[in-house]
């Protein structure tokens, strides 16, 4: 009931929250035949929460009241009907990518605002969840909607529902920042929480699979992780779909070793290279992993600590950048 | 290059166990041509796993040619005799079916089935050793099936995902499809099997080449997309060496004790004969 301000809550609303569904078709099909302008009215008002719409969308249908609506609520139904269309090729493109795309953005964005406080409402009612979400993620690249994902994912965790779209709705973001919302929940007071938290992040040294560190330790290295690598990270689009542990995010190790920072969602420096730096990447890429890692490693940790000395290091040939490396760090990677 | 006990096997060793053309050859060539170095304890533990990758790809056109469907994890469907569906859509086993009739069932009722294809191809590798291994065994082994896409694995099935290695008909590869319609995220990509003959199994695209597989997922894409679906760089696999050391282990005990049975038998035979024989 948090999200719902009771001074300003619509009736119809007010309803449905305090006496239950049944009651709020009854309802509302006994105010269309008494009053058929208030019960629009109502439905059209701006404090109305998406969950009423959609539990009052056969209703709508059967009293022929669907052109009385306001855009708004014949956008939503008209979204809504699409999403939960048996054969999905249907004309929401007609929303997304026209002059309507707005209109759709701003529906979507209430769909989800509005509704996702009554997440489990139904198997279709969730559903509808989903695909809001996948689009505002993917089609309207909105991230303010991220918070709410991670609760509703981790809150469905909790009580066995599916949640495998909306985390990979969330991954879709392609913004590093966003899996601080993950590790959060390695401090969880709950088991569940921590075991999911623990299995997204996975792909982080300190949180792999059997690691059996404190959740204190494991949120430290996941802090220490994400320092330094942010710049460097880069979406990789692995799913669960696909793996039972998605590594989500991986280091270019060439952008950390020349201290380039890479746009997170395409993989690709920020910067043009030079020749000088190209020539160092290309002897770079014919190294093994251990010592790519080894050199990406150092070469970041000096540069934050001593510009000067990185300049002079990194002008070396690549020869003595490893030998001087492996002198400083030792057998630490 | 193929190793057993320390020494390079010349493949001609085993090659000439199986018909000429057959997917075992084709196996051992892809593995002893390789740069990659294969090593196996033994003979049993490579014909095992060759045994497993035929299965894999027999239970996969047996899926295939049953009335199984593609039904997203929202909408999955299982037979209630046997199965319990989950809040998440995954199926678990009921406490009285043993995990060998569970699987049996989705293959003799399959129409009471359906689900996505990454939930498939587990239910082929189950299939599959069930093929192989003695009820027993398999129930010992599995016991608490959960099939839900790659979650909840039994961790005797020890699934491991491989990028860069050589690929071998058996082998589950993804074919992913960055531009997905969102409308149908149940298409960002298809777990298949790989026949073995140039063409994969898909459950909900069913049989046909990569390109045949990728023109599919290419018409699950946004409108206007011009970016193709493709075949990954990677195989998803069980732990083939610990499912033999498994089979293995079990028919040597097996044995033991039917060995002990037989001792037994004829000490009991040999007790009631006639002093004069003795």
């Amino acid at each position: 009931m948090s999200m719902y301000n009771l001074n300003s809550i619509n009736p119809l609303d007010k309803i449905r929250l305090t006496n239950g569904i049944d009651e709020l078709k009854n309802s509302f099909i006994k105010l269309i035949k008494t009053n058929n302008g208030e019960a629009v009215n109502l439905l059209n008002a701006e404090n109305l929460h998406f969950p009423t719409l959609f539990l009052l969308k056969i209703e709508i249908d059967n009293l022929n009241i669907f052109d009385n609506l306001n855009l708004r609520n014949r956008t939503a139904i008209e979204l809504t009907n699409q999403i939960l269309e048996k054969n999905k090729k249907s004309s929401i493109n007609k929303y997304v990518s026209s002059d309507l795309a707005q209109i759709a953005y701003s529906v979507l964005k209430w769909i989800f605002d509005t509704g996702f406080y009554d997440d489990g409402l139904s198997n279709e009612y969730d559903e509808v969840l989903d695909i809001t979400a996948i689009l505002l993620i993917k089609i309207y690249k909105d991230q303010t909607i991220l918070p709410i994902i991670a609760d509703m994912i981790f809150d469905r965790n909790r009580k066995g529902l599916f949640n495998h779209n909306l985390v990979w709705a969330f991954f879709e973001s392609k913004d590093p920042n966003s899996l601080i919302m993950i590790a959060n929940r390695l401090l969880s007071t709950e088991a569940k929480d921590v075991e999911l938290a623990s299995k997204l992040l996975s792909f982080i040294p300190g949180i792999e699979k059997n690691n059996n560190a404190s959740k204190e330790k494991k949120y430290t290295s996941f802090l220490n992780w994400l320092e330094e690598n942010n710049p460097f990270l880069y979406s990789t689009g692995q799913s669960l779909q696909q793996v039972n542990r998605p590594i989500t995010y991986v280091i270019d190790l060439g952008a950390k070793y020349l201290n380039e920072y890479v746009a997170s969602d395409t993989g690709k420096t920020l910067k043009s290279f030079t020749y000088k730096e190209a020539k160092l990447l290309n002897e770079f890429s014919k190294l093994d992993n251990d010592t790519k890692l080894l050199l990406a490693n150092f070469s970041s940790m000096l540069y934050q600590k001593d510009r000067n000395q990185w300049n002079k290091w990194i002008h070396y040939p690549i020869k003595e950048q490893i030998r001087i490396a492996k002198s400083m760090m030792g057998g630490e990677q | 290059m193929i190793k057993i006990s320390d020494k390079i096997m010349d493949p001609k060793e085993i090659i000439n166990a199986y018909p000429p053309d057959s997917i075992e050859v084709k196996i051992i060539e892809i593995l002893s041509s390789s740069d990659n170095i294969y090593i196996y304890k033994s003979l049993d533990e490579l014909k095992f796993e060759l045994n497993l990758r035929i299965n894999i790809i027999s239970a996969s056109r047996e899926l295939n040619d049953s009335n199984f469907s593609f039904r997203t994890f929202r909408k999955s469907i299982c037979n209630p005799q046997y199965w319990t569906r989950t809040g998440e859509g995954g199926f678990l086993i009921k406490d009285k079916v043993t995990p060998s009739d569970g699987i049996k069932d989705i293959f003799t009722n399959s129409s009471m089935y359906g689900t996505e294809c990454a939930t498939a191809i587990v239910i082929v590798y189950y299939k599959a050793l069930l093929n192989i291994y003695p009820q027993e065994l398999f129930n010992e082994l599995f016991a608490d099936l959960h099939l839900m896409n790659w979650h909840y694995l039994d961790k005797d099935l020890d699934i491991g995902y491989y990028e860069n290695v050589d690929f071998l008909p058996g082998d589950c590869r993804y074919f992913k499809n960055p531009d997905v319609d969102p409308l149908t995220p149940e298409w960002q990509g298809e777990n298949t099997i790989d026949l073995g003959d140039g063409t994969y199994y898909g459950h909900g695209l069913g049989i046909g080449t990569a390109d045949e597989i990728i023109k599919a997922l290419n018409e699950n894409r946004k409108e206007g997309s011009k970016q193709s679906a493709y075949l990954m760089d990677s195989a998803t696999r069980p732990n083939f060496k610990y499912l033999s050391i498994k089979y293995y282990d079990f028919i040597a005990k097996l044995e033991r004790e039917n060995y002990r049975r037989i001792l037994i038998d004829y000490r009991n035979f040999e007790a009631k004969l006639p002093k004069v024989f003795c």
